[in-house]
């Protein structure tokens, strides 16, 4: 018996083999059409873009291109270089806006969603949804127009209703005012998450909770918040790097000592230094990669893994 | 008849409750008329003249005067001659929708492929996939450039689009919707006789609605407000996206400040009446995605 099994008929064994083939690549039909795009435009530009930064090299003007080694890092480090002050001044304002603007849009969204999942009317939820996000649909660029009028000096409306003679150029109010226009076109999105995640938790939880005795906050603390630990994540995650990766508003809004790390890099690829811009490009991405790490780990902790 | 003491405390308890939402939706209310001030705004000051802008303190809250003028301005005129808004919105809506189409469907299957089919090496292979998140941005724009220069890629949408279809992130967040779906699903339609294929779209694809709607949303606004890319990439003019010519317009936006505003308003227009149109199936998701997994 065991005999006739193992030697199959050299067809059988053509046609398992074939099949075994088969479904090795079916699910290469599924996974490989994103591959090719995540190869081609994620993993290789980043070892391209950690080689160029070896570089002396107009990537966009098209120059000749000289190897200098860690020429380029030895500058930023060089304390007396004017890369070196372009880089870490940039960067501290960089995280001057994460610090900020993360926890701000955590909480927010998650205190509107909240508050909208308790409305018991499904059309005045409708309505207030819709409000909450549609700044959210707004482009930078368009944002920034809104609220650079609102903020003119002469006769915009903060100022008209405040009464104040505020510039918005200079600092505190430039950041401020940042802060306010990307809290205003920011809170949607997290909010429209953390709305399907209140969704999915069970509602015997809460009304367990209920019959314990136990109140809105406990309510709140022990229920909500762990059920809503892939959101957070999630959000907590996409969120740092977002920050991290400021761009638009300052570089729009303008003010005073609002030149991001993000504006220092564009602006060494517009005078030809991409070599430069990527060593600058390079160091930023360690330091998101180290705070995206850590976060990972640190709310992964007790879930056995994000990976499953 | 008197009422027992248990109706009367059902009574109040109902009082009580009808009370906590009115205090909700008044507390909603106020929060929506804050947030809806600097929309409000900017519809007035469109209807504004540039000169009443520029020259005078009349303009409080609402116009002084209506007026279409700056309407008319973005779409004729000296304005518009050096900011075509119309063929930047077109640029725009060309690439962001094209966009969100293709990477709703990547992600999608690529998140099927990784949490429901079975080959060598797939926990690796997330993983490594999961990790390369932390990659920022910012080191592959200028290698990114590179390659799309070099592909002759410049100035054509393809610039645009191609790059955002290696994102990570979306396969992340619909794999993780799709552990809420029961693997019993496929199970039963496999014995049933159906293909991967066909279990992808028949049995899958209609449960991740919620999700893939979140995504395509959040896709589509993400192409419509980069920035940065566009600029680098489009050295033709006409060939900018919205955001990206918006964001170019500098100078003449303390010249034109009313027409400025009126051709933001002009663009986000269309977008609105998606979105009011997404909104319904949004929710629809949500209420839908909490009765697959509640």
């Amino acid at each position: 018996m065991l005999i006739q099994q193992t030697e199959m008929s050299p067809e059988r064994k053509k046609f398992r083999r074939k099949k075994a083939i088969k479904n090795q690549l079916k699910p290469l039909m599924f996974i490989g059409p994103h591959l090719i795009f995540f190869c081609v435009f994620l993993i290789f530009p980043f070892f391209f873009g950690i080689f160029i930064s070896f570089f002396r090299w107009d990537v966009v003007g098209g120059g000749v291109r000289e190897f200098v080694g860690f020429g380029n890092y030895a500058q930023i480090f060089d304390w007396g270089s004017t890369f070196n002050r372009e880089f870490f001044e940039g960067l501290g304002r960089t995280c001057l806006y994460t610090v900020v603007m993360v926890p701000l849009l955590i909480c927010i969204p998650m205190l509107f969603a909240v508050l909208l999942n308790k409305i018991k009317s499904k059309a005045a939820r409708y309505v207030f949804q819709a409000i909450l996000y549609a700044s959210s649909l707004l482009s930078v660029a368009t944002v920034v127009i809104i609220w650079s009028l609102m903020t003119d000096q002469d006769n915009g409306l903060i100022n008209n209703i405040i009464g104040q003679d505020i510039n918005r150029n200079y600092q505190p109010y430039a950041w401020i005012y940042i802060f306010a226009l990307t809290l205003w076109s920011g809170v949607g999105g997290n909010m429209v998450i953390f709305m399907a995640g209140l969704s999915n938790i069970p509602e015997s939880y809460y009304e367990a909770a209920d019959i314990d005795g136990a109140g809105e906050f406990i309510k709140f603390w022990k229920i909500t918040l762990p059920c809503m630990k892939f959101q957070l994540l999630y959000t907590t995650v996409c969120g740092t790097i977002g920050a991290f990766n400021v761009y638009g508003q300052p570089a729009l809004f303008g003010g005073d000592d609002t030149e991001v790390v993000m504006i220092a890099i564009k602006n060494n690829i517009d005078i030809g230094l991409s070599g430069m811009a990527s060593a600058m490009a390079v160091l930023l991405g360690i330091i998101i990669s180290l705070f995206s790490g850590l976060q990972f780990k640190m709310m992964d902790k007790g879930e056995g893994g994000t990976v499953k | 008849m008197s009422v027992t003491a248990k109706q009367l405390k059902r009574r109040v308890k109902g009082g009580k409750a009808r009370a906590r939402q009115i205090i909700l939706i008044s507390i909603m209310s106020v929060l929506c008329l804050l947030w809806l001030i600097p929309l409000v705004y900017m519809l007035s000051a469109a209807f504004t003249s540039d000169k009443v802008l520029t020259q005078t303190t009349d303009f409080k809250f609402f116009p002084p005067e209506w007026t279409f003028e700056s309407f008319k301005q973005v779409f004729v005129g000296t304005f518009s001659e050096s900011n075509p808004i119309l063929r930047w919105f077109l640029n725009s809506l060309l690439v962001s929708s094209v966009t969100t189409v293709l990477v709703v469907i990547l992600s999608a299957m690529a998140a099927y492929g990784y949490s429901r089919m079975k080959f060598r090496g797939r926990k690796i292979a997330f993983t490594f996939l999961m990790f390369t998140m932390m990659i920022p941005g910012v080191i592959n724009m200028i290698p990114s450039y590179q390659i799309i220069s070099t592909f002759g890629l410049k100035d054509t949408y393809f610039a645009l689009i191609l790059p955002s279809l290696g994102g990570v992130g979306n396969i992340f967040l619909i794999r993780q919707f799709l552990r809420g779906v029961p693997p019993e699903y496929d199970e039963a339609a496999k014995i049933d006789g159906a293909g991967d294929l066909q279990i992808f779209f028949r049995i899958l694809l209609p449960q991740l609605v919620p999700v893939l709607v979140v995504v395509g949303l959040f896709t589509f606004i993400g192409s419509w407000n980069d920035l940065l890319w566009p600029q680098l990439v489009m050295t033709d003019t006409s060939m900018l996206t919205l955001t990206a010519g918006l964001g170019k317009m500098g100078f003449d936006r303390s010249n034109y400040p009313a027409t400025s505003v009126a051709a933001a308003v002009v663009s986000i227009v269309p977008v609105f009446i998606l979105y009011i149109c997404a909104q319904k199936f949004l929710l629809q998701g949500i209420s839908m995605s909490s009765g697959v997994k509640g």
